[in-house]
């Protein structure tokens, strides 16, 4: 429907000239109609419309194009065209169309024509400015009224609107408008990037006399002040992710979002704040800009929650250590989002445009679009969703360690619970956690060991140990309603919440992870098992601590869960208080006997271990000793007596050696048993013999004998026949005392027999070898002497042997291959 | 080679000495369990917590049967138990093992010396009856 304007239409829209008219006008209408067309010609800057207009040209920014000032006959033919303003609306209709044919038809040879790729923004500008120069001074001589000015203004821009916006390059389809931006678009942002944000990567070679003050507002006359600003958000939004994917990935070990926000308050915000001042709608307050300010602020938090959730479950693993990086996720989480901060100031209520409205309101960006959708809920959830999906990936698999999962299930909720005091989402991330643990077998093994084990070399679960010394205050947590619903401090469960959260249930460590069975009995069951032992082991009758550990253990199950070991320790109590008095009573003679007495029924984990292998035959005087003690618990303990229980204890053995030598042991009964029957005892005794002497299993005499063997106390003459390693004894002492281990080690070599036969001679070894390290080769001779001066007499007498009995060791010792010999003379063997 | 046995701490197990003969190296009796509540002497009776002195037992002298202190006393404390042993029907009565008098056995002895009372006065009276018919 364009048409271009001609004198038929100008007289057809132009009244005739009245009497007056004439009588004030020497010309005819057809005439002034001419000379104002002619005037106005082409409709569209010459310059731009040479055939051989270029890229050169282009660059070669030549000044833009000016309609001459017309002349007097030209201005007073104006005047009568356009006299009032239908004329001048009229007028500009049609003045329109012609001027549309000429910029669509400049545009569309351009685009065809343009390597635009060649282009940067300010040819572009150039050609804008070129454009806008040319009408406006076109138009100023036509004096239109306001009114016609301003449709005049309207129909130009939006000829810029649709041939640099809208306008796509004839590649693309018109499906891909919406997608793409316009070359025009893409140079813009280019610029904005270059110039505003200071990008000197982008073009190292900014120019910096551009006039930043005339390109914008130059762009807003032609009314792209929206576009300015979307392409500054965008823009704006794309620093600030990378700011934190560069400056946030896998750093949680301390603050960071004063450093985003500083980042955006001097490298983002100036920038923006500035242009927008410009391109924006409203006249902006301080005040308002500040709601920009907080926009971006929340857009970087954002931004960081999402990197958060990627990385979640290393978060998870990092905890303690990535403690700051959680809390900061629990204030991007947490803080409001929503826009009371604008209504804090009255005068600015009705501003409710912003930031994030301006986002979600561009529907031809749909990335940013998604930023609206990022509401905390969904990223609430979606943390939940990333988290779960990465423990079934990672952790929850046939192959996982149970002590790593229980690991990260404390590390889970110590962390959820600072991402969310309240809990919800702790709730829902141990449940695929709890069920998974449900299912290992070792699971209440390893907690029992945890929570009572406080060493931490020993407990890879002492966060457990650790957890159940915090329990103090915490009192008994018996799971009853009735508990529940007298809670005066109920508030209503978040809504995110699961219909059978309860925070207690998953918060406290000990709490969450017993939960996890229907029943505390597996748990007492393995305490009492594990008690148990401690208290057999137990060679002081101190109970201590295991009854304050018993005590913390009752806070958390229930006070009355434990009878089975409140009788185990009170037996051990009872024990210790008898032996003081029934000692007393048989006198103090040695050895010292005392024995801890067992209520039968109730040590289940103990007795049932035991055996008919267990009751061996004690060496006589102990035997004496216990049964003057029953007859001593008989008569002070009307109605009772008492069944040793000979393989339990610990005895203390003092042996000592021909050579007046002493050694004392700490060793299990069976093992005192055994040695004891080597009392005085010089002949060796066969296995079979003990066995049958102590009613003990030809297995255990033999363990027993090989403890013995491998203390150095007793000899191995064959497999079944053992003797009291008299020498032997003497010597081990002293290698212990002076030499470093790895003689004695090399000394319990395979070869027994010939070992046994320089037994004696090994003393000598460690001089032997400082000697010969210091001088690498010695004859025979020297050897001798050497050794004869460097060796203590008390450690070896030279006279009890003669020299080929040396020799012999000193070759022995090549066959051993520790030493070598060269030309008749002995080095160490490298 | 001379071994001393400095120290020896041993592991025992109490138990209630049951059987007359006292043998010790039995370990029969382990199993034996009080008539009354079925639980094993060395146990408790179903009101108490400890084993052994807070939870005694009493031997039978006029049968063969043993209970928990507890266990008798509550059954002698009922008037239809007649003062007999709730096993045998035999006149229960107890071996006064203990030289020191508990404040429990003394209980135990009013109970039993309380049935006594109340069988030999039912004999006197069906004595005087049978000679007041006699006497007729
Ligand atoms: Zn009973
Ligand atoms: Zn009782
Ligand atoms: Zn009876």
């Amino acid at each position: 429907m364009e048409t271009p304007i001609s004198k038929d239409h100008i007289e057809w829209v132009i009244p005739k000239p009245t009497l007056n008219d004439l009588s004030s006008s020497s010309s005819d209408i057809d005439n002034d109609i001419d000379l104002m067309l002619n005037h106005l010609q082409p409709y569209f800057p010459p310059s731009l419309l040479q055939n051989n207009f270029s890229v050169n040209q282009i660059k070669s920014r030549l000044a833009p194009d000016k309609v001459s000032d017309p002349s007097q006959r030209v201005r007073a033919a104006i005047r009568s065209c356009l006299k009032d303003e239908t004329n001048q609306l009229e007028f500009v209709r049609l003045y329109q169309n012609s001027i549309s044919v000429r910029f669509n038809e400049f545009f569309a040879n351009f685009y065809n024509s343009m390597p635009t790729a060649q282009l940067v923004f300010l040819d572009y500008f150039h050609i804008i400015k070129t454009i806008t120069t040319y009408y406006n001074s076109s138009l100023i001589h036509l004096n239109l009224s306001p009114l016609a000015r301003n449709l005049c203004t309207r129909n130009i821009n939006s000829l810029f609107y649709s041939n640099l916006i809208i306008r796509q390059n004839s590649k693309n389809s018109e499906q891909s408008q919406h997608q793409e931006d316009t070359y025009f678009l893409q140079s813009l942002r280019e610029f904005l990037d270059v110039y505003v944000f200071k990008n000197t990567l982008a073009n190292p070679f900014s120019d910096n006399s551009v006039n930043l003050i005339d390109i914008f507002t130059t762009l807003i006359s032609i009314n792209l002040n929206k576009d300015i600003n979307q392409l500054l958000i965008q823009l704006s939004i794309q620093k600030i992710k990378s700011f934190i994917i560069a400056n946030c990935s896998g750093i949680w070990d301390k603050p960071l979002l004063e450093t985003i926000t500083e980042f955006i308050q001097n490298e983002i915000y100036p920038n923006f704040s500035i242009i927008a001042s410009y391109s924006a709608d409203l006249n902006l307050t301080n005040s308002v800009n500040n709601v920009y300010l907080y926009d971006l602020i929340k857009l970087a938090q954002l931004e960081l929650v999402s990197l958060r959730i990627k990385e979640i479950y290393s978060i998870i693993l990092y905890y303690p250590n990535s403690s700051d990086g959680l809390y900061e996720l629990y204030q991007c989480l947490s803080t409001k989002f929503n826009h009371h901060h604008y209504n804090q100031t009255p005068d600015q209520s009705h501003h409710s445009t912003n930031l994030i409205n301006d986002i979600t309101n561009l529907s031809n960006f749909s990335y940013l679009a998604n930023y609206s959708l990022k509401s905390q809920a969904y990223q609430r959830a979606k943390l939940v969703d990333t988290f779960v999906d990465l423990c079934h990936k990672n952790l929850l698999h046939s192959g996982a360690n149970t002590v790593d999962v229980i690991t990260t299930y404390t590390k889970t909720i110590k962390s959820f619970l600072i991402i969310d005091p309240k809990g919800v989402l702790l709730d829902k991330v141990v449940r695929p956690i709890r069920r998974y643990l449900k299912t290992r077998e070792d699971i209440i093994i390893k907690i029992v060991h945890g929570l009572l084990d406080d060493d931490e070399s020993s407990n890879e679960l002492i966060e457990l140990a650790k957890e159940l010394r915090r329990a103090k205050a915490k009192t008994s947590k018996k799971r009853s309603v009735v508990e529940d619903s007298l809670d005066m401090n109920w508030v209503p469960d978040p809504i995110d919440a699961l219909p059978d959260f309860k925070k207690g249930k998953v918060s406290d460590i000990i709490e969450s992870l017993i939960s996890i069975f229907d029943s505390n009995e597996i748990f007492i069951n393995e305490f009492t098992k594990l008690f148990g032992q401690r208290l057999v082991n137990l060679h002081n009758y101190d109970v201590t601590d295991i009854e304050e550990r018993l005590n913390l253990l009752k806070l958390r199950f229930g006070k009355n869960e434990f009878t089975t070991l409140d009788i185990m320790i009170k037996d051990i109590k009872e024990s210790k208080v008898l032996n003081k008095k029934l000692t007393a009573r048989s006198g103090i003679q040695a050895p010292n006997f005392h024995t801890s007495i067992l209520s039968h029924l109730f040590w289940p984990t103990v007795l049932e271990n035991l055996s008919e292998n267990d009751n061996f035959n004690l060496p006589p005087e102990i035997n004496i000793k216990f049964e003057a003690y029953n007859s001593d618990y008989t008569s002070y303990m009307k109605g009772r007596s008492l069944k040793f229980l000979p393989s339990l204890g610990s005895v203390k053995i003092e042996l000592s050696f021909n050579n007046k030598i002493t050694q004392n042991f700490e060793v299990t009964p069976d093992r005192a048993a055994i040695i004891s029957l080597f009392d005085d005892n010089s002949s060796e005794l066969s296995v079979d013999f003990i066995s049958k002497k102590l009613n003990m299993s030809p297995y255990m005499v033999s363990k027993g004998l090989s403890f013995w063997v491998k203390e150095g106390v007793l000899l191995e003459l064959t497999k079944t026949l053992f003797i009291v390693n008299e020498d032997d004894a003497e010597e081990d002492v002293l290698h212990s005392a002076s030499i470093p281990s790895a003689a004695t080690l090399a000394n319990s070599g395979s070869d027994k027999s010939i070992n046994l036969k320089f037994k004696e001679l090994e003393v000598l070894w460690p001089y032997l070898k400082s000697m010969l390290e210091n001088i690498s080769y010695l004859k025979f001779e020297r050897v001798k002497t050497l050794l004869k001066l460097t060796v203590p007499k008390d450690k070896f007498d030279f006279g009890t042997i003669d020299d080929s009995k040396l020799e012999d060791y000193l070759d022995w010792l090549v066959d051993e291959e520790k030493l070598e010999i060269t030309q008749q003379s002995y080095k160490l063997k490298e | 080679m001379k071994v001393k046995i400095v120290e020896w701490h041993g592991f025992s197990t109490w138990h209630w000495k049951l059987a007359a003969d006292g043998d010790a190296n039995s370990s029969a009796y382990v199993d034996e369990l009080c008539g009354i509540c079925r639980v094993a002497f060395d146990g408790t009776c179903p009101n108490c917590k400890y084993p052994g002195d807070d939870c005694p037992i009493v031997l039978g002298s006029g049968c063969t049967h043993n209970f928990h202190l507890h266990c008798i006393v509550k059954w002698l404390e009922q008037d239809t138990s007649k003062g007999l042993c709730p096993m045998c029907r035999q006149i229960f009565t107890y071996k006064e093992s203990y030289p020191d008098m508990t404040e429990e056995l003394a209980n135990l002895k009013t109970l039993i010396d309380g049935h006594r009372v109340m069988r030999e006065r039912y004999t006197e009276d069906n004595q005087e009856f049978e000679a007041f018919e006699e006497e007729t």
